[in-house]
């Protein structure tokens, strides 16, 4: 009999209907118990996400809870104190702080650990751009409650003072405090995990720019040739590890970013999405048993979708480098590195300002433009000891567009002078761009009752100007 | 029922079977997300509340051993957390006033930072978000202005920018001063402001707070390591804004003193008595400190007796030490020996503070270092408190003003 002759005949006795309804029955029961229990696991996250809290159970060591790889069965699912982060808003920027434990701690495994990696990831899903900073464990700074000390040490401080938010919640304000961006969630990274997802990837490719001695966990330290290579997990790790170069921890920081773009680039590769979709449940498996962060499945994964949407140029790279800190001793001999708060700044502003996304302004148009558009009522006082000025100057500001309500004498002064009254940013701008004014003598009293929106006192320097203007 | 089955083909069967299973899987999947959402729900609060106690209790432990710093930052968490949570209130009133002793410092322990938004992506309508937000321009409640002006552009980037634009730049320049002048977040208000100046020039008067912000913490930076620099620094603003603190809550005022005392102490195990004598002085003469008083003697006598560029030698007999932010390695705080003197001294070549050019490999052995509680002082200057509303020394013009030449 053929198969589709098969399907068109009937069961041939009752015993038969019965058995398959049975069959039927049996694999309804089976199906909806493995789902249900499988959706249900998935939903409580039971395995990767870690309390986000430092207390501990009693009678739990601090080795069992935080070191990396362990993961206790009867962990809770993540806490997440919003005081101590700000939740992200689903849309606009996030901001992620990587962490990956010292190994040294790791190992000894009697006590909470240090911090060996530290990177700030940040991506802007409005104006698709994203930004890694890389922070050099031995940074010098102030640690909230506590003394100043190295930066990696802040973890160890929440973990070891059980801190609200414990060490991750410590880590998270410390680098708030140092570089005042707001961090919404943190990953600490295991070293197996690691190594184990970077296998399951095939490996990364590098290109290592020179030659470098890197000491494996497991082996014998190998030396890599300056030429573009894929690294096995174990090699990746070491290589993202290796601090014995000239740059020491702050090579480091670059090559560690190297390895993150390799991942990107690895899980990009239209070559290899379908080996990725039939090891997605192990993949799956090594970041939920290796990776400890507050975020949510369904907030890893919108994440993650967002992540490969940015093209690789618009995405900034920077590391605290020698240029942002100086080398210095602390009195009991620690070699630290001293940051200098305004070349950080500046770097912070690179990476986090490159796109203001929804902190910006999104008035279209020139300064110009935006004044008119801002439609604000201005006042001009003439202060100065030319007469006319103010007259002149309404008909100049008027040809512009702006809104020049009144025009009257004020109390004289050698400088020209905005107020600002309601707060109104692109007139100001246009004001301050028109009459050359430095920001110093640019003030704003806000008061929302105020009849007049601005008011412009005409100084001396704008009058001797105005009148050498042809 | 059973006449019905006996029509069925083994096409109807496996397609009936298929159906039955495709169904039960869904409803296995939905049913199973949903119970486990409740589980993982249920276990979140239980998880809570427990760090909540455990908080509270650590907190009221940190407050009896006089680390308020620490105490404070529980309690802070605690009252987010659960703002009703019992007798929370008051522990961080009674923190924030041992921190604040005996000065007054307009600090809130009203639980304001419970505003902090929702996860959950706001669904609202831009009108119903841009009228909340005009609300809270209203209010004055910059904070939460920023957050739902961010959340109404997640919706509608251009809607309404004119008055979005100016919303937001209000929003971040008092939001911004008020984290540098009221909670401590230095680094994070010149943020703001530096959002700010992507919109306009930074007014004159939060360009001053910007400024006591960045002097603040490049002292900070210095702190410990280079304590000649954080006394530079903190003497400027121990007198133009004494009452600046970061997020361990200490105060400018406080800082300068300290690092007095440190460098003090730095000038001493140099043997420059005589240059560390003044720097004790000139820290006493902020807050009389009885426990470095033997110090101070000490070094005096060394000044006097010309013992300058000599370091002392170990003894048994220990002078008292300035009391310092050492680390003990313990919860219990103790006036660590920041340096052991003794009455004899013989000389040794002067020890230099190490800046190198070039990186080291540090030592790696971190050790807990709770904050000193620090009382802050008044010192004789006439303490800053600006608000938000503070304007700069310009003269308001007069509208009424009579035109005395051609305007």
């Amino acid at each position: 009999m053929k198969p589709l002759q098969f399907l068109r005949a009937t069961p041939k006795s009752n015993a038969q209907r019965l058995v398959m309804l049975a069959a039927l029955l049996i694999l309804v029961v089976l199906v909806f118990v493995g789902l249900f229990v499988f959706a249900n696991r998935l939903a409580n996250s039971p395995s990767g996400f870690l309390p986000f809290s430092g207390v501990r159970e009693e009678g739990e060591t601090a080795s069992e809870a935080e070191l990396p790889g362990v993961i206790a069965e009867n962990i809770e699912p993540a806490v997440v104190p919003e005081g101590i982060v700000t939740p992200w808003d689903g849309t606009g920027r996030v901001t992620v702080l990587v962490m990956g434990l010292d190994y040294r701690d790791w190992s000894a495994g009697d006590g909470p650990s240090r911090t060996d990696t530290m990177m700030l990831l940040t991506l802007d899903p409005l104006q698709n751009t994203a930004g890694m900073l890389s922070i050099p464990r031995d940074l010098w700074v102030s640690i909230p409650g506590f003394e100043n000390g190295r930066i990696n040490t802040a973890y160890f401080l929440g973990e070891a003072y059980q801190m609200p938010g414990g060490g991750p919640g410590m880590a998270i304000k410390t680098v708030e405090g140092l570089l005042g961006v707001e961090i919404n969630y943190y990953a600490q990274v295991d070293f197996g995990a690691f190594t184990r997802f970077i296998d399951e990837l095939g490996g990364v490719k590098i290109d290592v720019p020179d030659r470098i001695k890197i000491d494996p966990i497991v082996g014998d330290p190998i030396r890599l040739k300056a030429e573009r290579q894929v690294l096995n997990g174990e090699l990746a790790l070491a290589y993202a590890r290796a601090r014995n170069t000239k740059g020491g921890d702050l090579d480091r920081a670059l090559r560690q970013q190297q390895v993150i773009f390799g991942i990107r680039e690895r899980l990009l590769d239209p070559e290899n999405l379908s080996t990725l979709i039939s090891k997605a449940p192990v993949l799956y498996n090594e970041i939920a048993s290796g990776v400890q962060t507050n975020m949510s499945l369904d907030e890893l994964i919108k994440l993650a979708l967002l992540a490969q949407k940015v093209p690789e140029e618009n995405i900034t790279r920077e590391a605290i480098s020698a240029q942002e800190v100086s080398f210095a001793d602390t009195p009991d001999g620690q070699a630290v590195l001293v940051p200098s708060p305004e070349r950080i700044r500046q770097l912070r502003d690179e990476v986090f300002l490159a796109s203001t996304g929804t902190l910006g302004p999104l008035l279209p148009g020139t300064s110009q433009e935006r004044m008119v558009a801002e439609s604000a009522q201005i006042r001009v006082l003439n202060g100065s000891q030319f007469d006319g000025l103010a007259s002149r100057t309404q008909a100049a500001l008027q040809a512009d567009g702006a809104n020049i309500i009144e025009i009257s004498n004020g109390e004289s002064t050698a400088v020209t002078r905005i107020l600002d009254y309601t707060g109104n940013p692109h007139t100001a701008q246009y004001l301050a761009e028109f009459f050359g004014v430095d920001p110093i003598y640019y003030t704003l009293e806000y008061d929302p009752n105020s009849p007049v929106d601005l008011v412009v006192i005409l100084g001396d320097d704008w009058g001797l100007k105005e009148s050498q203007t042809p | 029922m059973m006449k019905y089955l006996q029509k069925l083909t083994w096409l109807h069967w496996l397609l009936l079977g298929f159906f039955v299973l495709i169904l039960t899987g869904t409803m296995a999947l939905a049913f199973g997300y949903v119970s486990g959402n409740r589980e993982r729900d249920t276990n979140l609060a239980v998880a809570l509340e427990t760090d909540i106690q455990t908080q509270y209790d650590l907190g009221l432990q940190d407050f009896n051993a006089g680390n308020y710093a620490l105490a404070r930052q529980r309690f802070d968490y605690v009252l987010q957390q659960d703002p009703n949570y019992p007798g929370v209130v008051d522990m961080l009133s009674e923190t924030l006033l041992r921190m604040a002793e005996p000065t007054t410092v307009p600090v809130s322990a009203t639980p304001a930072s419970t505003a902090t938004p929702s996860p959950t992506p706001d669904t609202r309508q831009a009108d119903e978000i841009f009228a909340s937000a005009e609300s809270q321009l209203n209010n004055q409640d910059w904070k939460t202005l920023v957050q739902t002006i961010a959340a109404l552009r997640n919706i509608d980037p251009q809607y309404r920018a004119v008055e979005v634009d100016r919303m937001l730049y209000l929003g971040l320049l008092f939001s911004g001063i008020d984290k540098i002048m009221n909670e401590g977040d230095l680094e994070g208000g010149v943020y703001d402001l530096a959002l700010v100046e992507r919109f306009a020039p930074l007014d004159s008067q939060a360009q001053i707070y910007q400024e006591w912000a960045r002097l603040y913490q490049i002292g900070v930076s210095f702190w410990g390591v280079l304590p000649e620099k954080s006394v530079e620094y903190f003497s400027q603003l121990a007198s133009a804004a004494p009452y600046l603190r970061d997020l361990s809550g200490i105060y400018a005022s406080d800082r300068y003193r300290l690092a007095l005392l440190q460098y003090g102490d730095r000038l001493a195990q140099m043997g420059e008595w005589c240059l560390a004598v003044e720097q004790y002085n000139l820290a006493q003469s902020l807050k009389d400190d009885q426990a470095v008083q033997p110090t101070v003697t000490f070094a005096d006598d060394q000044c006097a007796s010309g013992g300058d560029s000599e370091e002392p030698e170990e003894t048994e007999e220990m002078v008292t030490i300035t009391p310092s932010l050492e680390i003990t390695g313990t919860l219990t705080l103790t006036p660590t020996p920041g340096l052991i003197v003794t009455e004899e001294v013989t000389p040794t070549p002067t020890q230099e503070i190490i800046v190198t050019p070039t990186p080291s490999e540090a030592t790696l052995e971190p050790t807990p270092a709770p904050t000193e509680p620090v009382e802050p002082t008044p010192i004789p200057t006439e303490p800053v408190e600006p608000t938000p509303q503070d304007t700069a020394a310009v003269d308001n013009p007069d509208p009424t003003a009579t035109p005395e030449t051609s305007p």
